[in-house]
C-alpha cells in the first residue's frame, strides 16, 4: 500500500483524532464540553464545529496531496483561523493545532513508509503541512491586522461627522465636502 | 448524581424495612397525608409567593410578526395581540411544548465531511422535545389510571383509558404502554444528563434527584403490577380507606407497595420546594402569558417611581446662550443679547 | 542541542482544565475580556450609589464596606419588584435547550455563557437566601454565598450578554436571560460597578441629549452639514427644523446617526424622505437621543432618559412621535415607555400618517410610530416615487436586530420597504433571521473597542451566516434597522465576510427615492459613484415638477 492509499483509508480516523485534539485544546473555558461540538451538525446552529470540520477536511486533503488550489484550501481554513485569532490563546497555540496532524501521521504512516522505503513521499506530505501552516500564519496575521484596524476605524467612525464639523468650523485642515473616494476606507 | 441515587434507594429501603417491621401505617397512611398536605400548601404558597410580586413591565418574547399595518400579516399566535392569541400561545406552550419544538426547525445542512462527532444527533433538541412530551403525557395518563384505586366504583373513563393503554394486548396482566414509555423517557432524560458533557456540566443534585425518584416510582409501580403481583383488591380497600379518612389495617399488603407509596410521598414533599414547580410556574411566565400590545394599551407598573429627569427648563438654562446664537427657538430669551 | 518545545508542548502550555465544578471556576480578567470601568466623576454626576475608582484587572475592586449587605438587600428588593425574577429563579429545569442558542456561547465555548449557567450564577445566590432546600443543604443543592469573587464573576458574565433574548425564545418556560442580566447589572451598579462605555453616554444623554455630549448649537450645525451633503447628492437641500413648536410630528432617532459613519447616511435618508413628503415635523436638540443607554444600566435610569421624549412632545405640542431605526430604543418604547412615563401627554393624538391617512392603531397609547411602519405604509399606498435601480449594484441581505425582532415583532415592515427599494434581496439562512436572528455580538453597551476580540467571537454566528450568503449568492450589502448594528456590524462584516458593506434601511430608501425637482443621481448618499450613471445621458434633472 502506498502513502495516498494510507491517507485515503485512514481519512475518517485521522480526521476524528485531529478534531478531538483541537477540541481538547480549546481553552480552559471548555471544561466539560466534550459533548458540545458534535451536538448539532447544522452549520448555523453550531458554527464552531462546522468550521473545524471544514478546516479538518481541507487540511487533510491538502496534506494527502489531493488535487486542490491554495485559494481553495485557504478559503476552507479561513473561518477556522479567524475564529482562533480572536480566541484567548497565544498565536503558537492558535496555529499549532494544525501541526497536531504530524504526530498522528508519524504514528500511523511513517512506519509503513519507512518499511517500504518510501520516505520521500512521506516527507513531501509533511512539507505540505508545513506550507499550509505558513499559509494559515498569513491568514492569522491578516486577521489580527483587521482587528487592530477595526479598533482604530471604529473610534474614527464613531466621531466621523463631529470630526468633519470640527474641521469645518474650527479652522483645522480644510476639507472640501466629503469626498469618500479619497478617504482610506 | 450518585448521591441522589443513594438517597432514593435509602428512602425505598427505609420504607421497605419499616413496613415489613410493622410500621406500614406510618408509610401507607401518615406519610401520604403529610405529603399531600405539604404538596397542596406548598404549591399554593409558592404561587402566592410569585403572585405577590407584580409584573412591572410587559415583556413578551415576540416570536413572530407584530400586529401592525393591514397589509402585513401578523403571527397571531407567536406574537399575540389579543387575549385569544395569548391563550393559543399558552395552550401550545403548555400542551405541546412549542418552544422546545422550535429547535427542530433548523435546516440547510451542509454536506458533512467525514467527521460528524461521536453521538452527535442523538442529543439534539428534537429528541428532548419528543421525550419530554412523552414523559409528561404518559405521567399524566398513568396518574389518571390510578383513579381505579381512588374511586369506587371505578369510573368508566378509567376503564376506557386502560383499554386504550393496553391496546397491544401483551401479557397478563395486560401490559400498559404508558408505563413502558414513561420508563424509557425517564431513562432518556437521565441519560442525556449523564452522557452529554454539556448537560453534565449544568446538572445539579436537584436535577438528578427527581429523575431517580420518578424512576423509583415507575419501577416499583411496574413491579407491583407485573412481577410482585400485589393483591389489587386489598390495596384498593386500603387506599379507599386512606382517601376517605378512615384508614384500615395494612395487613397482608406487600412491603413493595409501601416503598411505592413512600416514594410518591417523597415526590409530593419535594415538589413545592424544587424546580418541579415549573408545572405551575409556566402559567406565570411573563414572557409568554402576555399580549404584545404595550403600545396600544398602557401597562401599569404598581411601583413606578416618580419621574426624575433633566428637564427642558434646566437644559435651556444650561445652554441658553449658545442656543440663542444658533437661532434655536427659546422659552426664555437670554438676559443679554447673544454675542 | 537547543531544547525547544515541540508544537505539542507549545499547545499544551494552556492552563490545565480545572477539575472543579463550575461553581469553583473563576473568570480571568485578562485585557480584552472586560469593558473599561466607569469613571468616578460620571457616577457621581448621575447620583449612582457608591461611586469609586476601580480596575477590573485588579485584585481589589474597592467595594464599599458593607457590599454584601447592599447586594443581598438589593437582590431581595428586586425579587419583590419583579415576578419574572422570582419565577426565573425558581422554575428553570436545566434542560439545556438554551445552551447552544447563545451567540456568546457559540463563539466563546465558555460554559458560563450558556444562558442556563449565566442565570445559575445568580440562582445559586438565590438558593442560599430564598429557598428552603438551599438554606438547609447549601452547596449540595447548588447554593452558594456571596463573596468578592462572585461579584467579579457576575460582572464578567453580565457584560458578556447582549440581552438579545434569543435563549428566551427557545426556553420552554420563557425564561429570559436578558431580564436576569438587566437585574444583575442593576445589582452591580448598587456597589458602584459600571462600565465606561455605558455610563459615559448615559451622562451625556442625560445632560446634553446625545451620547457624545455635543452641545445644542454644534448638534444643529452637524445636522446642517448633513443637509448640505444631501444637496450635493440630490440637488435638494432638505429642511432641518429644530425645536419647532406645534409641528405635527416630533422625530427622534439615536444620536449615533448624526455622528457616526455609516449612521449619518441613514440620517440623511430621513431628512430627504421627510423633505420629499413635505412633512410637518421637527427635530429636538433636547430629546435628540432615541437610544437609551440607561436600559443597559437600570430600569430607573432607562426611565429617566426616556422621560425626555414625552416631556419634549408636550412642550413642543406635537401630535405624535416618529421614531428612527434603532434596536434597544424600540425595546424601550414598545415594552417600557408607556409604563415608565405614560400616559402620553394630552396634546398627543392617535398617530395618523399625514400623507396616507392611515391611523396607526397599534400605537394608540404610546403614540409613537416606527419609521419602517411609516415608510412601509407610504410605499403600500404608492406615495413614494422609487427607482430601485439606484440600488442595483448591491445584493443585499437583512439583519434583524434582536430587540425589534424579539421584543417587538417588527419583522416584515423593514423587509417590505427593503424589497421596494432594492431589486436584489437575499435572506440569510432560516435559523439565523427573523425571531431567531443572531445578535451582532455587541449590543447592550458592549460595542466598545477594548473588547473587539470578544465581539468578533460573539458575533461569529452572525458573521458565519453572512459569509454563507456572501459566498453562495454574492451578497455584498447588509441592511439593518439599528444604530448599534450600524456601528458594530461593519467591523464584524469586515472580519468574517470582508467586502460586505452595512447600512441602515433608510439610506437605501433615500438612494432609491426620486426627489421632486432633484437632479439626476450620479452618486449614492456616500458620494460614491453609481455604476452606469455616467453612460446615461446627462440631462441633469429627473423627477420634474
Amino acid at each position: 500500500m502506498n502513502l495516498p492509499e494510507f491517507f485515503r483509508d485512514n481519512r475518517e480516523d485521522m480526521l476524528r483524532l485531529w478534531t478531538d485534539a483541537v477540541y481538547a485544546g480549546i481553552p480552559f473555558e471548555a471544561k466539560g464540553l466534550s459533548g458540545l461540538p458534535g451536538t448539532a451538525a447544522d452549520p448555523f446552529a453550531n458554527p464552531g464545529a462546522d468550521m473545524i470540520r471544514e478546516a479538518a477536511d481541507a487540511l487533510y486533503g491538502a496534506v494527502a496531496g489531493e488535487e486542490t488550489t491554495v485559494a481553495d484550501v485557504g478559503a476552507a481554513l479561513e473561518r477556522f483561523v479567524k475564529l482562533r485569532a480572536v480566541q484567548r490563546m497565544t498565536p503558537s497555540r492558535a496555529l499549532g493545532v494544525l501541526y497536531l496532524l504530524k504526530p498522528l501521521m508519524r504514528e500511523r504512516f511513517l512506519p509503513h513508509c519507512a518499511a517500504s522505503g518510501d520516505l520521500d513521499s512521506y516527507l513531501a506530505a509533511e512539507s505540505r503541512l508545513d506550507s499550509l501552516v505558513l499559509l494559515a500564519f498569513d491568514m492569522y496575521t491578516a486577521a489580527r491586522e483587521t482587528l487592530a484596524e477595526a479598533r482604530v476605524r471604529e473610534i474614527r467612525d464613531r466621531h466621523a461627522q463631529i470630526t468633519r464639523w470640527a474641521r469645518a468650523s474650527g479652522g483645522g485642515p480644510p476639507v472640501a465636502g466629503r469626498d469618500k473616494k479619497h478617504q482610506a476606507r | 448524581m450518585f448521591v441522589s441515587l443513594l438517597l432514593v434507594l435509602l428512602i425505598g429501603a427505609i420504607a421497605w424495612a419499616g413496613s415489613a417491621a410493622g410500621f406500614a401505617s406510618l408509610f401507607g397512611v401518615a406519610l401520604p397525608y403529610l405529603a399531600a398536605a405539604v404538596f397542596v400548601v406548598g404549591m399554593i404558597r409558592r404561587m402566592v409567593y410569585w403572585a405577590k410580586s407584580p409584573v412591572p413591565f410587559r415583556i413578551p418574547t415576540t416570536g413572530g410578526q407584530e400586529q401592525s399595518l393591514d397589509f402585513i400579516r401578523q403571527a397571531k399566535i407567536d406574537c399575540p395581540g389579543t387575549q385569544a392569541g395569548v391563550f393559543a400561545r399558552m395552550f401550545l406552550e403548555v400542551c405541546l411544548f412549542r418552544s422546545l419544538f422550535r429547535n427542530t426547525e433548523a435546516d440547510a445542512r451542509a454536506g458533512l465531511p467525514a467527521n460528524s462527532g461521536p453521538g452527535s444527533v442523538y442529543y439534539s433538541s428534537k429528541w428532548l422535545w419528543c421525550f419530554a412530551l412523552l414523559f409528561h403525557y404518559c405521567f399524566l395518563l398513568v396518574f389518571l389510571r390510578h383513579f381505579r384505586f381512588f374511586a369506587e366504583p371505578t369510573p368508566q373513563w378509567v376503564t376506557w383509558l386502560e383499554t386504550l393503554d393496553g391496546l397491544m394486548q401483551i401479557g397478563a396482566p395486560r401490559f400498559f404502554m404508558t408505563g413502558g414509555i414513561l420508563l424509557a423517557a425517564l431513562l432518556f432524560l437521565l441519560g442525556r444528563r449523564v452522557f452529554n458533557g454539556r448537560l453534565r456540566c449544568i446538572s445539579l443534585v436537584n436535577d438528578y434527584f427527581p429523575l431517580w425518584l420518578l424512576l423509583g416510582i415507575v419501577c416499583t409501580g411496574i413491579c407491583l403490577r407485573y412481577f410482585d403481583k400485589t393483591e389489587i383488591a386489598m390495596v384498593k380497600i386500603f387506599i379507599m380507606g386512606v382517601t376517605q379518612f378512615s384508614p384500615v389495617s395494612a395487613e397482608g399488603i406487600a412491603p413493595l407497595f409501601f416503598v411505592h407509596v413512600a416514594l410518591v410521598s417523597t415526590l409530593l414533599l419535594y415538589f413545592p420546594f424544587s424546580k418541579l414547580t415549573h408545572m405551575a410556574g409556566v402559567f406565570f411566565s411573563p414572557t409568554r402569558n402576555a399580549a404584545n400590545d404595550s403600545r396600544r394599551v398602557r401597562h401599569i407598573n404598581p411601583w413606578n417611581p416618580p419621574k426624575q429627569y433633566f428637564t427642558y427648563a434646566e437644559y435651556e438654562d444650561a445652554y441658553r446662550d449658545v442656543m440663542a446664537e444658533a437661532g434655536l427657538p427659546l422659552e426664555k430669551e437670554p438676559d443679554r443679547p447673544a454675542g | 542541542m537547543a531544547k525547544l518545545p515541540t508544537p505539542q508542548e507549545l499547545i499544551a502550555t494552556r492552563p490545565p482544565f480545572p477539575e472543579e465544578h463550575w461553581l469553583d471556576v473563576r473568570p480571568e480578567f485578562a485585557p480584552g475580556s472586560f469593558c473599561y470601568p466607569a469613571k468616578k466623576e460620571t457616577m457621581e454626576l448621575l447620583h449612582m450609589p457608591n461611586p469609586h475608582e476601580w480596575d477590573p484587572a485588579a485584585e481589589d475592586w474597592g467595594l464599599p464596606e458593607n457590599w454584601e449587605r447592599i447586594l443581598c438587600d438589593a437582590f431581595a428588593e428586586r425579587l419583590e419588584k419583579h415576578r419574572s425574577l422570582k419565577l426565573f429563579m425558581d422554575i428553570c429545569v436545566r434542560c439545556g435547550a438554551c445552551a447552544d442558542k447563545c451567540h456568546f456561547f457559540l463563539g466563546t465555548n465558555d460554559p458560563k455563557n450558556m444562558p442556563v449557567l449565566r442565570a445559575e450564577l445568580l440562582r445559586s445566590l438565590y438558593r442560599r437566601d430564598h429557598t428552603v432546600l438551599g438554606k438547609l443543604l447549601g452547596r449540595t443543592v447548588g447554593a452558594r454565598g456571596w463573596d468578592k469573587s462572585v461579584v467579579k464573576e457576575l460582572f464578567h458574565y453580565a457584560y458578556q450578554c447582549t440581552e438579545c433574548r434569543r435563549c428566551s425564545l427557545f426556553c420552554p418556560y420563557g425564561i429570559d436571560t436578558a431580564e436576569i442580566t438587566m437585574i444583575v447589572r442593576e445589582l452591580l451598579h448598587e456597589v458602584g460597578l459600571g462600565t465606561h462605555w455605558i455610563m459615559d453616554p448615559v451622562k451625556n444623554c442625560s445632560f446634553t441629549g446625545n451620547h457624545l455630549g455635543i452641545q445644542p448649537h454644534s448638534f444643529v450645525e452637524i445636522v446642517e452639514m448633513l443637509a448640505d451633503d444631501c444637496e450635493t447628492v440630490t440637488g435638494i437641500r432638505p429642511k432641518t427644523p429644530f425645536n419647532k413648536k406645534n409641528a405635527e410630528i416630533l422625530f427622534i432617532t439615536p444620536s449615533g446617526d448624526v455622528f457616526a459613519d455609516p449612521g449619518i447616511y441613514t440620517f440623511m435618508g430621513y431628512l430627504l424622505l421627510f423633505h420629499e413628503l413635505d412633512l410637518d415635523y421637527t427635530l429636538s436638540t433636547y430629546a435628540s437621543e432615541g437610544g437609551n443607554f440607561g436600559s443597559f444600566t437600570s430600569f430607573n435610569m432607562a426611565k429617566k432618559l426616556n422621560a425626555k421624549m414625552y416631556a419634549e412632545a408636550e412642550r413642543l405640542n406635537v401630535k405624535w412621535i416618529l421614531g428612527g431605526e434603532c434596536g434597544h430604543m424600540w425595546r424601550v418604547i414598545n415594552q417600557y415607555m408607556d409604563t415608565y412615563n405614560g400616559p402620553a401627554p394630552d396634546n398627543m393624538t392617535l398617530p395618523v400618517s399625514p400623507v396616507t391617512g392611515t391611523a396607526f392603531t397599534n400605537a394608540a397609547s404610546t403614540k409613537m410610530v416606527h419609521i419602517t411602519e411609516f415608510t412601509a405604509d407610504l410605499i403600500y399606498n404608492g406615495k413614494l416615487r422609487l427607482d430601485p435601480g439606484h440600488n442595483d449594484h448591491i445584493i443585499t441581505t437583512f439583519h434583524d436586530s434582536c430587540n425589534p425582532a424579539r421584543g417587538m415583532g417588527l419583522l416584515d415592515e423593514p423587509r417590505y420597504v427593503l424589497k421596494a427599494v432594492c431589486n436584489n434581496f437575499v435572506e440569510m439562512p432560516e435559523n439565523t433571521i427573523r425571531e431567531r436572528t443572531f445578535c451582532c455580538g455587541a449590543g447592550s453597551g458592549l460595542n466598545t473597542e477594548e473588547i473587539m476580540e470578544l465581539r468578533m467571537r460573539a458575533g461569529m454566528p452572525r458573521g458565519n451566516a453572512l459569509r454563507h450568503v456572501q459566498r453562495q449568492f454574492g451578497v455584498n450589502h447588509m441592511a439593518c434597522i439599528c444604530a448599534i448594528d450600524r456601528a458594530t456590524l461593519p467591523p464584524l462584516a469586515n472580519y468574517w465576510a470582508p467586502g460586505v458593506t452595512v447600512s441602515g434601511l433608510h439610506e437605501l430608501v433615500a438612494n432609491a427615492l426620486v426627489m421632486t425637482g432633484g437632479k439626476k443621481r450620479t452618486m449614492d448618499l456616500r458620494q460614491e459613484d453609481l455604476p452606469g450613471a455616467e453612460e446615461d445621458g446627462a440631462d441633469g434633472r429627473e423627477g420634474g415638477e
